[in-house]
């Protein structure tokens, strides 16, 4: 469950995350800069406390494959499927919570 | 077709060509579309073509439309979107991932998946009402009209259910200086004979045509060779457009809570026609979530919704109407179809249906200059 209070901040991740992973295809990983890790570090920080374990691992994936250079790219789909599902169950969370 | 056994001749060849795509695939993501050239758009068409004869048709159609986004990076095309270049790299690395594993594990269920196609019937005869239309424009390349039908009929077995009839024209090719507006292709006979205008001032009866199943509660109608389109009476004599045009809320809630979203879905997957009897509009915004689209906030019956408008010219009589409703001190009800992203309730705004049938917000007037045409065709 999110809490209704951080429900903004997981939007507002949730659409950096999306932008940079298609931004990250026109680029290459290769191009990824250390202000684009510290982000991924602080998004799976965030969605570590709301308990998305999947999606917070896919994240830790994606830092620590482009660290060591290796199977970047994999990582990197895995975290844009776990990002579609995420964003999927929050809107019907949220969506249904609305209804009441 | 057949779950394919990975010891088997086909079973070696399809693997070795899954691993082929997928390689394909992670590397342009490693290095960048800033790589990409002409041997890029041969490689990918290859893979393609490969699919397709080994019979895969679902990868076969993404690998295509992913070779076509990037001939159109490739080539500077404007109609380029990195958006939906991102969309189908992924779809296309995820099926190759999915098919695999089917295979490795023989698991029939997740094979079935990504290869059905929808489940098809054939109608002799029913008779519908459209009750809103999109448009999609792609410059230089496609403009599409996406008609919302209800059957006239409510205890039809498609009765009360949405059926959707497309027609797509094709752009290509058109130079810059023939400007066919979109709407003039609502003028343009049909090899069935009929206008596709007819569609929006009368009841029209089908006859001979397919309907494929996407959800349970929306089919797709296609026409064949043979099918016939006969407009019956105007749409300003349909007395019971309302109830025929308005959702079950329950039903819209069910879909909801009973949704269990798939990787292999897209956003309008979970899609309902709705009615908002009385409803209020806040002013034209963007939200860094919706690229390329202005924002309304909408509200009705206790329940926010936004209203998505396209900022490129496809949007352009949506906001028109959209502008002359807020100034509007009557507002007929609105017919819409909503989905849900990013925690909201999603609307497009497709019709206000008024005592003489629906008012179509998405249509704007043809502007195509016939005289100049004429003279350019001859």
């Amino acid at each position: 469950m999110i809490h209704s209070d951080t429900q903004q901040e997981v939007i507002d991740t949730l659409v950096y995350l999306k932008s940079l992973l298609d931004r990250l295809l026109l680029r290459g990983l290769i191009s990824v800069d250390e202000s684009e890790l510290t982000l991924l570090n602080q998004a799976q920080q965030l969605f570590s406390e709301q308990e998305a374990v999947y999606l917070a691992d896919c994240l830790k994936q994606l830092s620590d494959a482009i660290y060591q250079q290796s199977d970047a790219a994999v990582a990197c789909f895995k975290l844009q499927t776990a990002l579609f599902l995420f964003e999927r169950l929050f809107t019907q969370q949220v969506c249904l919570e609305s209804e009441y | 077709m057949q779950l394919i056994s990975l010891d088997s001749a086909q079973g070696k060849t399809l693997n070795i060509a899954l691993k082929q795509a997928s390689t394909a695939i992670e590397q342009l993501l490693q290095t960048g579309m800033s790589t990409s050239s002409e041997h890029t758009i041969t490689q990918f068409s290859e893979l393609f073509k490969n699919m397709s004869s080994l019979g895969i048709t679902r990868l076969g159609s993404n690998l295509r439309l992913l070779t076509q986004e990037i001939q159109r990076y490739v080539k500077q095309d404007d109609a380029f979107s990195a958006r939906r270049l991102s969309f189908f790299l992924n779809r296309s690395w995820l099926i190759c991932q999915g098919l695999s594993e089917a295979m490795q594990r023989q698991d029939e269920s997740l094979w079935q998946s990504l290869n059905a196609t929808s489940a098809t019937e054939t109608l002799d005869e029913v008779e519908v009402i459209t009750l809103g239309v999109s448009k999609k424009l792609v410059a230089g390349v496609f403009a599409a009209f996406e008609f919302r039908l209800r059957v006239l009929d409510p205890t039809h077995p498609w009765g009360n259910k949405t059926l959707v009839f497309s027609l797509v024209f094709s752009l290509a090719g058109s130079a810059d200086n023939i400007a066919i507006h979109p709407e003039a292709f609502l003028d343009f006979g049909q090899p069935q004979n009929y206008s596709p205008r007819a569609l929006l001032t009368h009841s029209i009866r089908f006859k001979h045509v397919t309907i494929s199943t996407e959800t349970e509660h929306r089919a797709r109608l296609s026409l064949a060779p043979d099918s016939t389109v006969t407009p019956l009476s105007q749409t300003k004599n349909q007395h019971n457009l309302l109830a025929l045009a308005r959702e079950n809320p329950e039903s819209v809630h069910q879909q909801l809570a009973n949704y269990q979203p798939s990787p292999f879905d897209l956003e309008i997957d979970l899609q309902s026609d709705i009615v908002l009897d009385t409803w209020t509009m806040g002013d034209i915004r963007h939200d860094a979530g919706f690229e390329d689209r202005y924002v309304i906030d909408i509200h009705a019956a206790g329940i926010n919704y936004i209203a998505l408008v396209s900022s490129y010219i496809e949007g352009e009589a949506l906001l028109i109407a959209l502008k002359h409703l807020k100034k509007s001190t009557v507002r007929p009800p609105l017919f819409a179809l909503l989905h849900y992203e990013l925690g909201q309730r999603v609307l497009q705004p497709l019709s206000v249906l008024e005592e003489d049938g629906p008012r179509h917000l998405m249509l704007g007037q043809d502007k195509t200059d016939y005289h100049k045409l004429l003279k350019q065709l001859r």
